[in-house]
């Protein structure tokens, strides 16, 4: 059973469709026609998959005002609270964070941060497993790619 | 025939040789606790197999993944019938009854007839693809670019049409994914397009950093939302004093093996027909067997084929799947596309012609999905015992070590940190598009065929002189088109129906 909300998040993505369309459909003009007047260049693919994309955009808003007119059923919500969300954009600011690390510390000592402060995020306790893991994982993730399948992970300041 | 012949002795000598049995055996293993450990299934252990593998010979690569593919869809059995928890979708199934027959003691029953039947749906559909792959090659490799792209829209439109429960849900999610791919050079006069002044663009958007963006780190996203379990506190079902209830007797299995066999029929076909997949199978296996039975009231309470044809269909959905992907280069699920996908960056293209350009690299495949065939049963054997601890495993491990190989497996393949930061956009596209329940499938098979269906409308229509009506004129291509206009009315009007029910139901409300 579908609710209010999902119905009203299907017309916004219909929208959001048929605006990437238009984007799309514009940035193909800076694509180069290298043989003028020819009837295939390289704007031909890209033309079809903007109209379609278009249509359909167009189709799903069309369908979805159309549902919400009249609709009685439950109103719903998302599915996510703003706790939760806030949980995942912490969650991908220290992703964000480590890959910046790998960057700029190196990847081992980023990998042992990164370690420490997701366990800690997650709201893991164990003390000899914490540190187990944190002094662990770095060296095998770092064996395992730089030693066995040599991987060239970033120069950075320290290790 | 004798050369058929000839060259699966040829594949099964090649698959005998160390290498390619280590890395077989490895990846059914892997698959097997990939599979036991409820979140991650095959599709995300693939793609994070992908990097690992990327350095090593294309056959070991494969032989991994192929590994990784048929261990899993089975290893999601063990928790469903231990746990009450499907490790993998393709086994949700297998818990109706699985898990039934465990809490009355008989867990070991049940694992047994689950292995057994995922060897049988295995062994029976990668048998069939040995047998039907090359005569399907041989036709396909007549098609021309205006039947090949009539036959790539035909796919794509059943892929999303089945992939979600909105079609245009569906093809808008494969339309996302043709225009990210259109990113990069253009395939035929060399010019960047869609860069926007992105030096690092240029080269396109690698299939890597999307297929673990859009899986993986979307799954990470999702588990994060719902909590990270910290301590497994799963109840395992027990086992029965009774020795007959620990195993499957000869009995057992001689009363589900016509089970087996349809079961595996049925998954074989589904598999083969793009855009399904194994969970669609099970259920299906699932709900014919039931109703076939003479004794339909057990289904659900503990039925041993409840248990043997979901399994059974599941796994025939493997070989079935890769019957598309090797003759058509059309991959039947997510796995294969990512398969594909991985093919693709050792330079392999999947299709027709893979059969006369790598033919000892295909039936070398073949020879070790045969052979790998007994490695599922003998691991199978060992992992019914093994892993019912590994089940309980905490999530918070399992997440902490599959962001690390995310962010290390993406940094891997090209040595770019750009790779990375596209597989978290790519993290944040995905989480987003299920939210908004966009089936991801689409997306991913639109990326990896993109190329190959420009390329064939744009060699059609220079053929035509720009004339689009050459798809009709040829008879395969104006087949297909006829096919995929009424594949598209039958799902729409399907659509249109339900939503009247529930507008109907919205009104009584």
């Amino acid at each position: 059973m579908r609710t209010y909300y999902k119905i009203k998040l299907d017309l916004w993505f219909g929208i959001a469709t048929i605006l990437f369309s238009l984007v799309f459909a514009v940035s193909i003009l800076s694509i180069e026609v290298v043989i003028q007047g020819s009837a295939v260049t390289g704007r031909t693919f890209p033309w079809l998959v903007a109209c379609f994309t278009f249509i359909l955009g167009l189709s799903l808003t069309a369908s979805s005002y159309k549902e919400l007119q009249g609709f009685r059923g439950e109103p719903g919500g998302n599915v996510y609270n703003k706790q939760q969300l806030n949980k995942i954009a912490l969650y991908l600011a220290l992703i964000c964070l480590y890959v910046l690390g790998i960057s700029f510390i190196g990847y081992m000592v980023s990998t042992a941060i990164f370690v420490a402060a997701l366990l800690i995020f997650f709201g893991y306790r164990k003390k000899v497993i914490f540190l187990s893991l944190v002094l662990l994982l770095p060296v095998l993730m770092w064996y395992a790619f730089s030693q066995l399948i040599e991987v060239q992970f970033p120069e950075a300041l320290l290790f | 025939m004798v050369e058929w012949l000839n060259d699966i002795a040829m594949g099964l000598s090649g698959a005998m040789e160390w290498g390619v049995f280590l890395a077989a055996l490895i990846g059914v293993a892997i698959g097997i606790i990939i599979g036991v450990l409820p979140g991650l299934g095959p599709p995300v252990a693939i793609s994070l197999a992908i990097p690992m593998t990327y350095s090593l010979d294309p056959l070991l690569g494969m032989a991994v993944m192929l590994g990784i593919y048929k261990g899993g869809t089975y290893g999601g059995s063990i928790s469903a019938i231990l746990i009450n928890t499907p490790g993998t979708p393709a086994a949700s199934a297998t818990v109706i009854d699985g898990y039934a027959l465990a809490k009355q003691g008989k867990a070991g029953k049940a694992l047994d007839i689950a292995l057994y039947a995922s060897v049988f749906g295995d062994a029976f559909s990668i048998m069939l693809l040995c047998v039907i792959a090359q005569p399907i090659a041989a036709m396909a490799c007549k098609f021309g670019p205006v039947e090949l792209f009539s036959l790539l829209f035909f796919a794509m439109t059943i892929i999303a049409g089945l992939a979600g429960k909105s079609m245009a849900k569906g093809l808008i999610s494969a339309c996302l994914g043709l225009a990210f791919c259109m990113v990069g050079i253009d395939p035929v006069v060399g010019l960047p397009r869609f860069t926007f002044g992105a030096t690092f663009l240029e080269a396109g958007i690698n299939v890597i950093p999307l297929i673990v963006g859009l899986f993986a780190i979307s799954e990470m996203m999702q588990q994060v939302a719902t909590g990270i379990s910290l301590t497994g506190g799963m109840n395992i079902a027990g086992s029965s004093r009774n020795p007959e209830d620990n195993h499957a007797t000869l009995a057992d299995i001689k009363r589900c093996l016509p089970v087996f066999f349809q079961g595996s029929c049925i998954g074989a076909a589904i598999g083969a027909l793009p855009g399904t997949g194994a969970a669609t199978a099970a259920f299906i296996t699932y709900g014919v067997a039931k109703k076939r039975s003479k004794h339909p009231e057990e289904f659900g309470n503990g039925a041993l084929e409840g248990v043997a044809a979901p399994e059974a269909g599941n796994n025939a959905v493997c070989g079935g799947a890769l019957i598309p992907m090797l003759t058509l280069g059309i991959p039947g699920d997510v796995v294969t596309a990512v398969l594909m996908g991985a093919l693709m960056l050792h330079g392999i293209n999947a299709g027709p012609s893979v059969f006369t350009e790598h033919r000892v690299f295909v039936f070398t495949l073949f020879g070790m999905l045969l052979v790998s065939i007994l490695m599922l049963l003998l691991l199978g054997k060992i992992a019914v015992r093994a892993c019912r601890r590994l089940a309980e495993l905490p999530q918070v491990y399992i997440s902490t070590v599959v962001i690390l190989l995310c962010i290390a497996g993406t940094y891997a393949v090209s040595s770019m940190i750009s790779d990375v930061w596209l597989m978290l956009l790519f993290g944040v596209v995905g989480f987003a598009l299920l939210q908004l329940d966009i089936p991801l499938p689409p997306f991913i098979i639109a990326f990896i065929l993109a190329p190959k269906m420009e390329q064939s409308l744009r060699q059609a229509l220079l053929i035509s002189d720009g004339n689009p009506i050459v798809m009709l004129t040829h008879p395969i291509s104006a087949f297909f088109l006829f096919l995929a206009l009424f594949a598209i009315v039958r799902i729409i009007l399907a659509n249109k129906k339900e939503m009247k029910m529930r507008q109907a139901a919205s009104a009584t409300a």
